[in-house]
């Protein structure tokens, strides 16, 4: 007895024909049949191109910048927009992996303290969400922010670890098997490279059963759990991941300065990092992974372009972001299928 | 046939109403059909949700005679109980496949190990899991909507979604929420033949539903709640000559 047999006269037999013969072949989940490696390889070679263009110190230093606010929003995009865990607590996993790596490399070497500040964050990040794991959005949202000012005032007060207001000095520069990342170029090749890395996981992640159950638990709550899915197991460890990615980033800034202090994870350009990692991810679009990159990049860059505006700095930074935020509120990743969307209107008006 | 769950004195408050009074149900393994019907507000929906888990309630339940602590959803799934919803809960970002697949009981490889170092390993237990979800929505007639997202679907095959990632779960017993509530005459003829067919498979079936005909064509035995509490029982021909039923549901002569 088949259910498209006792169907409206009308559709059944197309209906029938069809689904017997989609049941000759499997069909798989879209999101495998989306492939997105030659994106990523295009964006490699562009990164790898990049020093063609940058010769100045100061160039690199965006460059670097961009690079590192990069992994943070991929860190961000993992728990906001994957998880569906939105978060404060920024600071502290960048600053807790930047100083567990700084002491760690100091006696150990460079790929020891950073595997330890990925391992620390990403402990500290599952350990957050476990603790909070009844919180709705919202009250996660503001616990986490109350988390990350009692980390950072723990570690402004431990000032044997943290080296206090100075900061931490002489933290070794990265090396790999040997080989030290000395100069700028070098160094900005390590963080291009972790970014990379960073961003196939995530690409490999979205293809994977993991984030088929996380959206459906991201999205339908309670029936999730009522349907036995492991909503908190999984919310915990894509939290943690996205945590290690902000460690990861810690560990990186310390090892091409070769020195960190508190200021550099509470604020940067005189926004909170927290949202100015918040407001990347948004500019870029959460809509996909190379949103963050995007929104990372654009704002790392504009307040130099603008800087020599001087006293409309702030004003022009503004006006730009709202610009965006009002005209594309999928975030400038998404302007292409806006663009598409809205030249199939106008042919579509066309032809009546 | 031996009893697959047994809920015995049931109590839902919510503040100074008891929604749900002292109801007791059991249950047979291997495809009873129990239908759950009263009027609007009689605690139909309550007690599901307290069985799940998604109200606290007092009570005991048992599961093929072992204990279950029911106070946490999700308990009752891992026991092989599964329910559906009064408004069917489909997730319309992903598609009719991935709606399926997120209910299968293998778990294997659906984390972080399987995402990085096990892909492989993963992809060929995935391959699986596509075969028994599409083979299901087969079942439901919405394979050629597979790779569709659940938003675009009409209410009507919503429901069918519904039940297909139900029957996903491998479940011993479905607990339904008006299964044929918003549907028309012929897709309410379509699920009664989807629903015989799933308790010929040996899945049994408590059925919360108003729809008379329907009851009548898939249940063997009737519970009847006024107001929350248990007011008759019986196979339902008895049942609808009961003088409690009639006053519950037509009200008293003056």
């Amino acid at each position: 007895m088949s259910v498209t047999e006792s169907g409206p006269p009308a559709s059944a037999s197309p209906l029938t024909s069809a689904s017997e013969k989609l049941a000759a072949r499997l069909v798989r989940p879209t999101v495998y049949t989306r492939h997105q490696g030659r994106t990523w390889l295009a964006v490699t070679v562009v990164a790898a191109l990049v020093p063609l263009v940058v010769t100045s110190g100061y160039g690199y230093n965006i460059a670097i910048n961009s690079g590192l606010f990069a992994i943070l929003s991929l860190g961000f995009y993992f728990q906001f927009a994957l998880a569906g865990q939105f978060s404060f607590a920024t600071p502290a996993y960048y600053a807790v992996g930047a100083y567990t790596s700084a002491w760690v490399s100091t006696d150990h070497g460079f790929l020891l303290g950073f595997i330890a500040a990925v391992v620390v964050t990403a402990a500290l990040g599952g350990l957050t969400k476990l603790l909070l794991a009844r919180s709705p959005l919202i009250h996660f949202a503001i616990a986490t922010l109350a988390f990350s000012g009692l980390v950072i005032i723990v570690l402004e007060n431990w000032t044997s670890f943290t080296g206090g207001d100075e900061g931490k000095f002489g933290i070794p520069p990265a090396t790999l098997f040997g080989y030290q990342f000395d100069t700028q170029t070098k160094q900005y090749y390590l963080i291009a490279g972790v970014a990379l890395i960073c961003t196939a996981l995530l690409l490999l992640f979205e293809r994977s059963p993991a984030q088929r159950d996380l959206t459906f638990v991201r999205d339908m709550g309670l029936v999730a759990k009522t349907s036995g899915l492991r909503a908190n197991y999984l919310q915990v460890v894509a939290f943690a991941a996205g945590a290690a990615y902000m460690g990861a980033a810690g560990s990186l800034l310390g090892a091409t300065t070769g020195f960190v202090d508190l200021n550099s994870f509470s604020s940067a350009a005189s926004v909170s990092v927290a949202l100015l990692v918040l407001l990347m991810v948004l500019l870029g679009g959460i809509g996909m992974v190379w949103g963050p990159i995007i929104g990372a990049i654009v704002l790392t860059v504009l307040p130099q372009v603008l800087s020599s505006w001087q006293n409309y700095e702030q004003l022009v930074y503004a006006i730009a972001i709202l610009a965006v935020i009002l005209v594309l509120p999928g975030g400038l990743t998404s302007l292409p299928a806006e663009f598409r969307a809205r030249r199939a209107k106008r042919k579509q008006r066309a032809e009546q | 046939m031996s009893v697959f769950l047994d809920c015995k004195g049931m109590t839902v408050r919510f503040g100074g109403v008891v929604a749900v009074d002292d109801v007791s149900l059991s249950i047979d393994s291997g495809g009873e059909v129990v239908g759950l019907i009263g009027p609007n507000g009689s605690g139909k929906s309550t007690f599901l949700n307290a069985v799940s888990g998604l109200v606290p309630a007092r009570g005991r339940i048992e599961v093929e005679g072992r204990s279950v602590s029911f106070g946490r959803p999700g308990v009752m799934a891992r026991n092989g109980v599964f329910r559906t919803y009064q408004t069917p809960q489909v997730d319309a970002e992903l598609t009719c496949l991935e709606n399926t697949l997120v209910t299968s009981p293998d778990l294997a490889l659906r984390g972080l190990l399987g995402a990085w170092p096990l892909r492989p390993a993963m992809w060929r237990r995935e391959k699986g899991r596509w075969q028994e979800a599409c083979d299901i929505l087969d079942r439901v007639g919405l394979l050629d909507r597979a790779n569709r997202p659940a938003g675009g679907l009409s209410y009507g095959e919503r429901r069918r979604l519904e039940i297909a990632r139900a029957l996903m779960a491998k479940p011993r017993l479905l607990l339904m929420d008006e299964p044929a509530a918003g549907l028309n005459t012929t897709e309410t003829g379509r699920l009664a033949d989807l629903l015989s067919q799933v308790t010929a498979d040996g899945i049994s079936l408590v059925l919360i539903e108003h729809k008379i005909a329907f009851i009548e064509q898939l249940c063997h035995r009737i519970i009847v709640l006024e107001l929350g509490r248990q007011i008759a029982t019986g196979a339902p021909k008895e049942v609808w000559l009961d003088p409690a039923v009639m006053r519950a549901y037509l009200g008293e002569a003056v």
